[in-house]
Formats: structure tokens, sequence, C-alpha cells
């Protein structure tokens, strides 16, 4: 570092030498005279009054020189907005020809009752401003862009087709904030959405799998969610949420051998075969014949079947069907069973 | 009413599963929604080729965006709206949620003057921008293209909803025994059920 003066000398080629000098002072190691070998060198951190160098210098006074108009003046009115403001920046007074206002002027006192224009207006550059995203700069920027982007196929436009081809609905979250960081913890987790109807089952395994599933399977919409969270990185969550639905489909194709234990209470539906209703209806059929010794359940059944059927359905119907078509299975169950009878009403 | 049988201890039934023990209201209608559940329709999986590198398919994309100054997101949105007619992506609808406060009454001096409080407020503004049917190279372009041009101070959350088939494993395993229902009738059933059985 030695001795500078920065200075910016801005010349104009006019009759007025108005300069206007900037200067850029730094720490001045002293010049004064070498000491000699054995004299003790005094520290000087500023020149000392004796070893001043010529007459002293008078400040210069800041001479302003004229400024240029400012630009928005030059411009016409059917220029290229995009190659005048190409890329975000700070608002530009003197490069936005709109005659734009900023501020709140409480009383005839400040700035003489005017609204406040843009020149040197601090609250104008404080705010983003969209001057690099106008219309014709969308156009120009997605006409460049436009050949990464692919059609969707039209194969799948409906929910149904979807549905059928590509059942899973994976959804995952990216977030993007102005931190330091551009880590986000929430971005981990995966969720996994799809319809059971489009695996498939047999009765059993689909009651397994429901029950195994518990709270995730939803009713209503006849849905499955499963939301993995549990590994530090998104794809390691995809892979267990893959591996909890590989798992969940293939526990519930097994029967354990506890499951042949199931009772009365257990039962998802109503199983008429196994009710004690069926052994009291054969026991009906069995009072009606004459021989009873001689005769077993399944001659009973394919005798009658006719009317085993329809009151199979009806009690059937009355058990599972709930609230809905109370009256009506109730009905249609009283004339079975009066047909059983053979009473009529 | 949840008897504790050995199949529920197994599969910790909620009540809401229970089926149906007592001739009850409730356990009417859960029984009917228990059939619903075992409708099953067996669609035979049709096999889909995803070779390696093949584009993704987001059948919904959401974009939500939060800042503190609701002009600057209104300008944002005028923005995504041309985007999303200049490279032919689908925006469903815009959707503004009402806006966050978060208050605080705060003491106005350093030291004691209780009497004299100021109140506080930050608020987040919301918006939504809801895109269908987006091939992934559609939906990376768009997205890169918005985020670049976010403002400053503007928070952008995207949740995508990915489509993907089922894995070539998922298929009845061939060595399963299909159980059927079994046809012993327990002796455990209590006479109470059996009657009531009898009289519904």
């Amino acid at each position: 570092m030695s001795l500078t003066y920065l200075k910016l000398r801005l010349k104009l080629p006019s009759n007025n030498m108005l300069v206007f000098i900037r200067t850029y002072r730094q720490a001045q190691r002293s010049t004064g005279p070498k000491s000699q070998e054995g004299e003790f060198r005094t520290l000087q951190l500023t020149p000392a009054k004796n070893n001043r160098s010529g007459p002293m210098k008078k400040r210069p006074k800041p001479v302003y020189k004229e400024v240029l108009p400012p630009r928005y003046l030059r411009m016409s009115t059917d220029q290229d907005w995009t190659n005048v403001w190409p890329t975000a920046t700070t608002f530009k007074q003197s490069v936005v020809p709109l005659p734009i206002t900023q501020g709140y002027v409480a009383s005839d006192k400040e700035n003489k009752g005017l609204p406040i224009e843009k020149r040197a207006n601090a609250e104008l550059m404080k705010i983003p401003n969209f001057f690099h995203l106008t219309p014709n700069h969308i156009k120009k920027h997605c006409a460049a862009i436009k050949q990464y982007c692919t059609p969707w196929p039209e194969e799948f436009n409906s929910d149904e087709a979807c549905e059928y081809y590509l059942p899973i609905q994976i959804t995952t979250h990216d977030y993007l904030n102005s931190t330091p960081s551009i880590r986000d913890t929430r971005a981990r987790v995966v969720k996994f959405n799809f319809k059971l109807t489009q695996l498939e089952f047999d009765e059993h395994a689909r009651d397994k799998f429901v029950r195994l599933a518990g709270p995730r399977y939803n009713t209503d919409t006849d849905e499955l969610t499963l939301v993995a969270d549990k590994c530090p990185y998104r794809k390691q969550n995809y892979d267990y949420a893959q591996y909890l639905l590989t798992a969940l489909y293939f526990e519930s194709w097994k029967t354990e051998t506890w499951e042949q234990e199931r009772t009365k209470n257990d039962w998802q539906r109503y199983y008429w075969d196994e009710s004690p209703s069926r052994d009291r209806l054969l026991d009906i059929l069995k009072a009606h014949e004459k021989d009873p010794s001689s005769v077993n359940s399944k001659s009973l059944l394919d005798r009658n079947k006719k009317l085993v059927e329809r009151y199979r359905k009806s009690i059937s119907r009355v058990q599972d069907e709930g609230v809905e078509n109370e009256l009506k299975n109730l009905k249609d169950y009283k004339n079975d069973v009066l047909m059983l009878y053979n009473l009529k009403l | 009413m949840l008897t504790r049988t050995f199949f529920n201890q197994i599969f910790l039934f909620k009540p809401s599963q229970i089926p149906l023990s007592v001739l009850s209201y409730r356990s009417i209608t859960t029984a009917a929604r228990l059939k619903k559940q075992l409708n099953i329709a067996a669609t035979p999986r049709p096999h889909i080729e995803r070779p390696a590198g093949s584009d993704e398919l987001y059948k919904r994309l959401c974009v939500e965006v939060r800042g503190h100054d609701p002009a600057v997101l209104e300008s944002y949105e005028k923005f995504v709206r041309l985007v999303s007619t200049e490279l032919d992506v689908q925006l469903v609808n815009v959707e503004n949620p009402p806006f966050f406060t978060e208050r605080w009454t705060l003491l106005r001096s350093k030291f004691a003057k209780k009497k004299y409080w100021r109140e506080y407020e930050i608020r987040t503004y919301y918006k939504k921008f809801h895109f269908k049917h987006l091939t992934g190279s559609t939906a990376s372009t768009f997205l890169e293209y918005a985020q670049r041009n976010l403002p400053e101070g503007i928070m952008m959350i995207v949740e995508r909803v990915r489509l993907e088939p089922f894995r070539d494993n998922l298929v009845p395993p061939p060595s399963s025994t299909i159980t059927t229902t079994t046809t012993t009738n327990t002796a455990t059933t209590s006479e109470k059920t059996s009657e009531e059985q009898r009289n519904s």
C-alpha cells in the first residue's frame, strides 16, 4: 500500500471545466528524511509539522458538474422494453419512463403538498418490481424454454383412465424459503394413495387387508393412505412405503391357523350358512316332512330351494344393509317367513 | 360390546369396525358399512411398461406462495397466468386462502410505564395455484422458471401428486389357500344372541 489518492475525474467536452473530484484517502506512510544508521527513528503516524512539503494546500471546494438529463426522456414510445430492463434489478428512476409516485403527504407543509416523486424515492427502491416480467418478456422467455416441455398423453385425460392404469398417487412437497439453508425436513414426507378396487383380492384377503390397515383406510372413498416420514430422505421414505404396501398385500393373502377360531362376534358380514338361523330353518323344514329321520339337511335344502334362497336373501339383507332400506327389508322378510309357514296375508 | 376373542385381539378392533353382535341401531349401520367394504372388484391389472428415464406424470400440482405484501402476490399471479398460457400448462384455479395474522401486545417503554403498550402484527398472505395434468419435464421447466422469478421475501411450497402403477409383483400369490368362511358353528354363541337372531 503506497501513498495513493484515488481520483475520479469526469471531464466534459464542454467549455466548463468544472470537475467533481471524489478523493479516497488512505493512510500515509511517513516520507520523512531517511534516518542515518544508529539514529533512533521516532514514530511518525502523521507528517510532522517540520516536514511539510510546499505551502498548505487548501481543501478544494466540491464543485458539482451538470448531470445529464435522465435516460427516459430520450426513449421512444415503441422501443423494445425487454432490452431496456432485461433482468430483475432495483428500481432506477432515470430509466423508467413512467411518472410514478410513492408516499403519503400528510399536509401542505410536506413536499409543498405535492405527491412524492420517484426521484431519490427510497420506498420505490425497497419494494420488488416486475419490470423484468412484462408480457413481452414472458413471451420471449417461454418461446425459448418451450422446447423442454412435453405434452400430456391423451390416454390419461380422464380420471378413470388414470385410476385404472396408474392407480397409485404419490404426494410429495418441496419448500422454497429465503433462508440461508435450502434444506427443509418437511420435504422428506411421502404419501401413497390408491383405491383398493385396483388390487386383486378375494373376500378374506380384502377383509384382512382392511383390518390390517386400520385408520389408514377410508371406507367412504375406498382409499388407502400410507404416509411415510420415518426416514431422513425422500427416496428412503418412498422405498419404505412401497415395502409397506407389498407387505400389507401379501400378509392379507396369508391365513393364519388362529383365524379358524373366528366366532360369530367377529363376522364382518352376516354369514347365513354358519348362523343358527339356518339350523332353525332346517328344523322347520324337517318338521314339515312326513318321515323326519330319513331326511338329511342337504336333500331338505334341495327340495325347498326357492324358499330357502328367498329366506336367506331377505334375512341377510336385514342383517347387513342397515337403516337405509330397513323398512323394506323387514317387510320382505316378513313375507318370506309367512310364505314359509304357508300363511297368506 | 366388543368381545375379547382371540381373533379380535390380534387385529385391535376399532369400535367402528365391530361387526354385528347386538341388534342395535349402531351395529346395523356398521354392518352395512362393512358389507360395502367387502365389495370386491376383480380388476385384472393392466401391464404398463415404464422404461427407465421415462417422463413422470403429475396428476396435480399445487403451488402455494406466501408473502407479507398482497400486491406482490397479485403481480406474481398475473405472471403465473401468462406463463401457464404460454407454456400450455392447465391452470385449474387460483385460490386465495385468508391471511394469517400474528399479533403481539408489548410494552412501549424499556422500563416500567406499564400503562403504555404497543400493538404489533405480522401478516402472511397466501395464494394457491392449482394445475393439473403435467408431465415431468413440463413441470420441471415451468417450476424452474417460476421459481427463478420469485420475488424477494416470498415463500413457495410445491405439492406434487405423481401417478404410478403398482409394481408387477403385486398379484395374488399362486400358493395361497383361498379360505372360505368356516362352516363350523361355534358353541360359544350365547343363547341370548341366538334368541335375538331368531326373533329378528
